[in-house]
């Protein structure tokens, strides 16, 4: 019976007794808490200080006790809804701050707590903290950055992404760490990234961990195909021809973040190799290096009609009065970053140039014979410039962009000095806008590219009506492989222009969205485009072509395009038919041209 | 002369094959669409809509209603080992109330749960907001984060002006875990369409994707989403304070 009443009265007194012990080991982690909220918050607390009574595995009533490495929010900071309570949306009915214990909803027992838990039988909302949003901060002082996962990539190249220092305070809310992780997920180096924190070696310091899944680093950059109609060394037409190119890169070589790529173009008695490296961060510097090598051995086409040339040998008349040329050379530069939007470059250029055409060629320009222009000094020569050019991109995607802006703005001199045969000048500007249309999720491009070269710049420099045409082959790696004049839908002298001092394009271009997809197909568009253009050189603008009237003496022509562009896991591709239609033979003629 | 009906010749015959290539064009393409339904079904998996039980309570004296949803198994085990990373881990619900067979919605409700390990404490702190109020609590348990965070009881869903008396509803939505605020996600695309520290090749060339865009289409909203909907049901009516 006696044993009975003790074990009632023990009963009843045991969960006060225990709610009492609670109450004291809360106020006392209070007070010491409160003399660590005092120190500076990057101080490390000893070990065990906050809670020196309190098993690891059992924080005393850690809500009301927040730990030592962890900020209250000033006053300032809390958010009013606190202050003027704001609509009760938890149900209880209550004003905040009332516990959690009076909701109408039923709670578990608090067996998360162990140690409140089994130490008393408080409701395990009594607790808890009610504040404002971010009244707890939890920040440590970082204590080292460790890399796992990388076998080939050296962890100075990971570090060079993560913008934590060891002594920083680490805020684990602060959303640069999110951004370091896409920053990682960015290079490409990576399959995966994963950042997490562990104990550093006393109480509030941590140490970064960053775990990375590498991943094959060797990319298919670029792949052309394309049929064109070209001349043989004689200048005579040839039935249709292929080219290719193909453009790869080591985007991360010997685990040093430097790129390494080659590229190569290929049509029948032409190829062109590029080999370039670019180095994104220089002695570890924000600044960035490249540097490429260049050997071309092609040949360009020149004259439209009636092609007259006078060699040592004789006379012959041919299709198209040839230029063989090589260019073996190099180009250095340096790069920055300016912001998230905007790169800058400069680059000097130095190349060997050796060129062999026709002693005198003529051609019937308009209606009357006049000299060849090669735009490209015999034999031997050098070229040496120095380029500069600002990027500007805010696309929310690089394939099927839906929305901002892509701007480029490049200036270019011939630099004398350095024993250039070539003195000239150029300026480029390049600029296009996407809109996200209200319907259907259609997408509106409008494109402005606009330059002009002063001086002699030699042929391949200057602006190709095939670069601004749809219809006809672009050049690949500096080399044209199609001898066509444009197709010329106006009527104008355009047809008589191969190669232009002077140059603009107008486009637009409207894409319906026919799928989306996350996996292997990440969208398909329908495209059409439509534009005008114009190419000129000096002749063309002080002395036209005799035979041309009026309008058609501006050298304009339309373009246009329509096809497929397809994003996939294994790149984008774009089916297009411009090329093939620049085959078909609607194309307008000028009183001579194509004649 | 000769040269030029020579070359006329040639000419037609190109047209022929180029007539020839264009089609053989058009069949790729319409393979590449072919495809691409193929991916669609595929890609579905993030777009299903997943049925949940749930349970609405009015109060017929302050004339609010209520909803309860359990959605834990969207912690998953590899979520799950996340949580306990040190950093912050954030599952969003966002839900609308309709009126059985509408799909105009009546009213709509949000919960947001962060949690966030402390590695010193070994304690995870788990912080709730809700509409106007924010309530933070700390757990050792993965079972008390769930708790917390994946069983949302009590929702404030809709008040008497929104929700018809008497009338079936449904809620619909979905739950989010690590989502990315649009300004964030717009900083992240632009910074991993041109990373400075690759320079492999400008966007826009015609294989940039290979590398880039297979990454850059998997950043989305969220770390992970599941939509969800419910079945249509009479809320229990009760007195608060009657109670």
């Amino acid at each position: 019976m006696t044993r009975s009443l003790h074990r009632s009265a023990f009963a009843i007194v045991a969960p006060w007794f225990g709610c009492a012990l609670a109450i004291t080991l809360t106020v006392t982690s209070a007070v010491q808490t409160a003399y660590a909220q005092a120190a500076p918050s990057t101080a490390p607390a000893a070990p065990d200080q906050a809670n020196p009574t309190q098993p690891k595995e059992a924080p005393a009533a850690p809500a009301k006790t927040p730990p030592a490495s962890s900020e209250a929010t000033k006053p300032s900071d809390a958010p009013k809804a606190t202050e003027a309570p704001a609509a009760d949306t938890w149900g209880t009915g209550e004003p905040e701050g009332k516990s959690e214990a009076s909701t109408p909803v039923p709670q578990k027992p608090s067996e998360d707590l162990p140690s409140a838990g089994k130490a008393c039988p408080c409701p395990e909302g009594v607790l808890e903290t009610h504040a404002g949003p971010a009244a707890l901060r939890v920040r440590y002082t970082l204590e080292g950055v460790e890399v796992r996962g990388n076998t080939r990539t050296r962890a100075r190249v990971v570090l060079r992404y993560v913008p934590f220092k060891i002594g920083d305070v680490f805020d684990v809310d602060d959303p640069e760490v999110e951004l370091s992780r896409y920053r990682l997920l960015g290079t490409g180096f990576f399959r995966d990234v994963q950042f997490s924190l562990r104990k550093g070696s006393s109480r509030g310091f941590v140490v970064l961990v960053i775990d990375v899944v590498e991943r094959n680093t060797i990319v298919l950059n670029d792949v052309r195909m394309g049929i064109s109609a070209d001349a043989d060394s004689q200048g005579n037409a040839r039935p249709l021809t292929a080219y290719a190119g193909l453009d790869v890169a080591e985007t991360n070589l010997l685990g040093t973040g430097i790129t390494l790529g080659s590229a190569v173009a290929v049509a029948q008695d032409e190829y062109a190799l590029r080999v370039r490296f670019l180095d994104p961060a220089f002695l570890g510097s924000s600044w960035m290096t490249s540097g490429t090598l260049l050997y071309n051995d092609a040949r360009d086409f020149f004259g439209i009609a009636d092609i007259e040339k006078f060699d040592p040998s004789g006379t012959s008349s041919s299709n198209s009065a040839v230029v063989n040329y090589k260019r073996f050379g190099g180009s250095l530069g340096v790069g920055r970053d300016l912001s998230i939007a905007t790169q800058f470059w400069l680059n000097y250029r130095l190349e060997s140039i050796d060129a062999d055409y026709p002693l005198e060629a003529s051609q019937m320009r308009g209606f009357r014979t006049e000299p060849i222009d090669f735009a490209i000094v015999r034999g031997r020569s050098v070229l040496s410039t120095l380029r500069a050019t600002l990027d500007y991109d805010t696309r929310d995607q690089p394939f099927l962009p839906t929305r901002g802006w892509k701007a480029s703005f490049g200036a270019e001199v011939g630099l004398l000095p350095a024993a250039s045969d070539y003195e000239y000048q150029r300026i480029d500007v390049d600029a296009s806008h996407w809109w996200h249309l209200p319907w259907h999720d259609h997408v509106l491009r409008l494109e402005l590219f606009a330059g002009a070269i002063s001086g002699d710049a030699p042929f391949f420099e200057q602006y190709y009506v095939g670069d601004l045409s749809d219809f006809l082959p672009s050049r690949v790696l500096g080399v044209s492989f199609d001898r066509r004049p444009a197709p010329n839908f106006l009527g104008t002298d355009i047809v008589e222009v191969r190669y232009g001092k002077y140059a603009f394009k107008f486009s637009g271009e409207y894409r319906i969205p026919l799928f989306r997809g996350r996996r292997s197909i990440y969208g398909i568009d329908l495209f059409a485009s439509a534009g005008i253009y114009g190419l000129a050189g000096d002749r063309d603008i002080t002395s036209p072509p005799v035979g041309y009237k009026g309008w058609s003496q501006i050298p304009l022509d339309l373009t246009g395009n329509l096809g497929f562009r397809m994003d996939t896991s294994a790149g984008g591709f774009v089916f297009a038919f411009s090329n093939a239609l620049g085959f078909v033979p609607i194309r307008g003629k000028g009183p001579a041209g194509g004649q | 002369m000769v040269s030029s009906v020579a070359e006329r010749s040639r000419g037609k015959r190109a047209g022929t094959e180029l007539f020839v290539r264009l089609m053989l064009a058009c069949a790729l393409a319409c393979a590449a669409l072919g495809s691409s339904r193929v991916a669609r079904a595929d890609d579905s998996s993030e777009d299903d809509v997943v049925t949940r039980e749930a349970h609405f309570d009015y109060d017929a004296d302050t004339g609010l209603l209520y909803l309860d949803l359990l959605f834990r198994d969207i912690v998953d085990a590899n979520l799950q080992s996340k949580l306990s990373r040190g950093l912050p881990t954030t599952i969003v619900l966002t839900a609308a109330v309709y009126r059985a067979g509408s799909s105009t919605p009546l009213s709509t409700t949000a919960q947001t749960c962060k949690v966030t390990w402390h590695v010193w404490e070994e304690a995870y702190l788990v912080e709730v907001m809700r509409p106007g109020s924010t309530r933070q609590s700390w757990t050792t348990t993965v079972e008390g984060v769930l708790r917390r965070c994946a069983e949302v009881r009590h929702l404030l869903a809709g008040d008497a002006t929104q929700i018809p008396s008497a009338t079936p509803l449904f809620a619909a939505g979905k739950i989010q875990v690590n989502p990315v605020s649009p300004e964030l996600l717009q900083k992240i695309k632009r910074w991993v369409m041109r990373p400075s520290a690759t320079g492999t090749a400008a966007p826009g060339d015609a294989l940039f994707s290979t590398f880039t865009g297979l990454f850059l289409q998997r950043i989305g909203d969220a770390e992970r989403q599941q939509k969800f909907t419910t079945k249509a049901l009479l809320p229990s009516v009760y007195h608060s304070k009657a109670q």
